[in-house]
């Protein structure tokens, strides 16, 4: 009797987050389409087809942004409306909707784990090739450029899940990795620019950047102004903002009003941190 | 008549998103046509072009007297919208900056609206009564791939940016040409298909 009682109390929040978050990661892990982005990643990483750039060098973050990132908005956009399609069976289950969003959220770790492993891999590779050293970029700094390929790889599926969770019509996860692309190539025109604080701005508000460009073929190479490591901070809140819109979709009365709360203090942080990115010297200096 | 059963409103909103964007392309083509983005809006496009054939009551429609490649023609008019939007976009490009190479973008756009609707007409006729969403999806992210990664064979470009345009065109023009065979063949009834076996099997029993 006593053993059916404790049975049957209800599972506490924290555990049944961790076996739905688990549930979550292992559909994210079998999804054929994360599966093609990893085999890709890895294929171009064998063969250092980076686009011209160095193997070590930031630019080649690019990469896992794609395989892991932008797919991954189809990736979790698919499992969120699959889990959408079969609300009424879900209701049943000992979890409300935000315990759900947040599982997805959580699920979204399975790219950054494996974006972790190519920055883990990359920094492997820079000790077994050595990248050309300058005084241009610190030791840091470039850690940090590449620390934001995770950030990348997470952020694209939290999009995923949260456009997901907001809209129902058909080819909305195509047109949030259209838009996921598109930003940051409308953001490039700050590198054509010349060196300031706009054209930072211009370049560094896009969740996907490149610190490392030229003047033209052939040119000299310089690494562009501005704080890799505030700007690592701004799309960190970006990834945040878009957890917590999600998660707004289901969540009513006191839970609202707290995400709201914390939907704008993310907003405000992700703007001042964009703002300390910015401000830092915007001057390009030569590799 | 089938007309009626096009999602308009995705062909729609897929052929505005195409129309701003391309919009955009030709106010910034001063210094020649800024083609990775010119792309970007025939993803759109393509993705619009992906939905003409979802058929949502595909069961209830498959038992009228209306073949299911009759049908397919019908909605085959539909992509002319997405196409028209393509159309005029290149020759605004091409008014704005005479380098545009136009005819290669235009063999080039009708090409890959080609391919999705081949595509969504062979998913539908292995059972998916509603292929445009994973059409889109996939179409969508394997030419997004190919605009930013440039993949090889460079001699054979999908989407030139300096040089290649010739083979390009050629490329495209037999992708189009196959992909329209290809709607034509998967667009049989599979009802009718049956009945065909059937009578070939029953014919050819002593």
């Amino acid at each position: 009797m006593t053993a059916l009682a404790e049975h049957a109390a209800p599972p506490a929040r924290a555990t049944t987050l961790r076996t739905l978050a688990g549930v979550e990661a292992r559909r994210y892990a079998r999804h054929p389409l994360f599966l093609i982005g990893v085999a890709l990643l890895i294929w171009l990483t064998a063969t250092e087809s980076y686009g011209g750039y160095h193997p070590t060098s930031g630019g080649s973050t690019f990469v896992p942004a794609f395989f892991l990132g932008v797919l991954g908005v189809f990736v979790a956009h698919g499992l969120t409306r699959s889990m959408a399609r079969s609300t009424d069976a879900v209701r049943a289950a000992p979890a409300d909707g935000i315990t759900r969003t947040a599982a997805l959220c959580l699920a979204c770790l399975v790219p950054g784990t494996v974006a972790l492993a190519w920055v883990t891999w990359t920094y492997v590779a820079s000790s077994l090739w050595p990248a050309t050293e300058s005084a241009a970029i610190s030791t840091t700094e470039r850690a940090v450029v590449f620390a934001a390929a995770v950030v990348y790889a997470v952020g694209g599926p939290l999009v995923g899940v949260m456009v997901g969770r907001w809209t129902r019509f058909p080819g909305a996860g195509l047109l949030a990795a259209v838009g996921l692309v598109g930003w940051p190539v409308l953001a490039t025109v700050g590198l054509a620019m010349p060196a300031s604080r706009l054209s930072s701005l211009v370049r560094l508000n896009a969740p996907f950047t490149i610190w490392e460009s030229s003047d033209g073929q052939g040119e000299h190479p310089w690494i562009a102004g501005g704080s890799p490591g505030w700007y690592l901070a701004y799309i960190t809140l970006l990834c945040g903002l878009a957890a917590t819109a999600a998660m707004l979709h289901e969540a009513s009365g006191r839970q609202r009003s707290r995400l709201v709360r914390l939907l704008v203090i993310l907003a405000g942080l992700a703007i001042a941190s964009l703002a300390l990115a910015v401000a830092t010297d915007p001057t390009r200096v030569p590799l | 008549m089938t007309l009626r059963g096009v999602d308009w409103a995705v062909v729609l909103g897929g052929s505005a998103i195409g129309i701003a964007i391309l919009a955009g392309c030709v106010a910034f083509a001063n210094d020649g046509p800024p083609l990775p983005q010119v792309r970007l809006a025939l993803v759109a496009l393509a993705a619009a072009a992906a939905f003409v054939l979802d058929e949502p009551a595909a069961g209830a429609v498959d038992a009228v007297p209306n073949t299911r490649r009759r049908r397919t023609a019908a909605r085959t008019t539909a992509i002319a919208l997405p196409l028209a939007v393509w159309i005029l976009g290149v020759l605004a490009l091409e008014q704005r900056n005479a380098v545009t190479p136009a005819g290669a973008l235009l063999v080039e756009g009708a090409g890959v609206l080609a391919v999705a609707m081949a595509v969504a007409a062979v998913l539908r006729l292995v059972g998916r009564a509603e292929p445009g969403e994973i059409v889109a999806s996939v179409l969508g992210a394997a030419m997004l791939g190919v605009i930013i990664f440039n993949p090889p064979p460079h001699s054979v470009p999908l989407f030139p940016i300096d040089d290649g345009w010739a083979a390009s065109t050629t490329l495209w023009t037999c992708l189009a040409v196959a992909a329209t065979i290809l709607v034509t063949a998967a667009s049989g009834d599979p009802y009718r298909r049956r009945v065909q076996a059937d009578q070939l099997f029953t014919s050819g029993r002593p």
